[in-house]
């Protein structure tokens, strides 16, 4: 279900990053720049106003920034590795090394929530975690992804 | 009133979930969602489907996040704060631990024949919820009664 909406143009590998939102920011542009997103500030505002309201930290280095705007036709979804880790302000107040970033437009709130629930239920896999923090290459991470997305 | 718990037990029973909305809009406090997936309920189903204890958890796991998100996006539609969490083992253990270290100042529930806490377990949970949680207990009747 989640590789439908993967590819590895979408999945980013830093070895460190200033904050939350620059990384969010990086996200989008590279989403932008391969012509996936026509439009970047009304993406940024809808993440940004879900993070204010509450961190989308979860716990064990994972965040998962989401949001439903109509500035996207369809779902996108992307993945940050973030070697050094950066801070999410999450619950457990730990550094975030893997972060999937959801958008999905209004009428693909089903699908959205779906995508949601199966990457939170992947994340809570050790096994998972550790794969992907360890992965060199957005082709392993994809291919990590795909054996956990059963 | 700063942090309510709300014990997610089936996405179908929506009276307690829009009162844990309502109510934490109103004092502007923190709503928790917790879903446990507790493990003699994974082993019964297990075995009426003729399924793995894994599999069965494994389903049961990613329909409880389901609830989670579809709870997070009322509230958030509400303007309220949430934080979701996902806990594996005995609802009672789980729930009055929970309650202990988050600080919780109030458990919605919702309770209904039909869904989620029903029948005989479910009236030996909301005894048990009432004589063992560390904090006062709203118990929110849904539809049927």
């Amino acid at each position: 279900m989640i590789e439908e909406f993967l590819d590895e143009d979408l999945i980013l590998i830093l070895d460190n990053v200033e904050d939350k939102f620059t990384l969010i920011e990086k996200m989008i542009d590279k989403a932008l720049s391969k012509g996936i997103i026509m439009t970047r500030e009304p993406i940024l505002h809808k993440i940004r106003e879900r993070e204010e309201l509450e961190s989308t930290g979860v716990v064990e280095g994972i965040a998962l920034p989401h949001a439903r705007t109509e500035a996207v036709k369809d779902l996108l979804l992307m993945i940050s590795a973030v070697k050094e880790g950066v801070d999410f302000q999450s619950l457990d107040e730990k550094p975030v090394h893997i972060v999937f970033l959801i958008v999905a437009p209004e009428e693909a709130k089903k699908k959205y929530i779906q995508v949601l629930a199966r990457i939170s239920r992947m994340c809570r896999e050790e096994e998972f975690r550790t794969a992907i923090m360890e992965a060199s290459s957005p082709e392993e991470i994809l291919k990590i992804v795909k054996e956990f997305d059963q | 009133m700063e942090r309510i718990l709300l014990y997610i037990v089936s996405g179908e029973l929506r009276t307690s979930w829009n009162r844990a909305i309502e109510l934490s809009k109103a004092l502007s406090a923190t709503l928790y969602a917790l879903y446990i997936v507790d493990k003699e309920i994974v082993r019964k189903i297990a075995r009426l489907k003729g399924d793995g204890e894994i599999d069965t958890a494994v389903k049961i796991e990613e329909e409880g996040w389901k609830y989670l998100y579809y709870l997070e996006e009322m509230a958030v539609d509400s303007g309220v704060k949430t934080a979701l969490f996902l806990e594996e083992g005995n609802t009672i253990d789980i729930l009055r631990s929970f309650v202990r270290e988050k600080n919780i100042d109030l458990l919605i529930v919702g309770h209904s024949r039909e869904q989620g806490i029903g029948g005989r377990k479910g009236e030996r949970i909301i005894e048990q919820l009432v004589e063992y949680i560390p904090c006062p207990v709203l118990i929110e009747k849904e539809g049927g009664f």
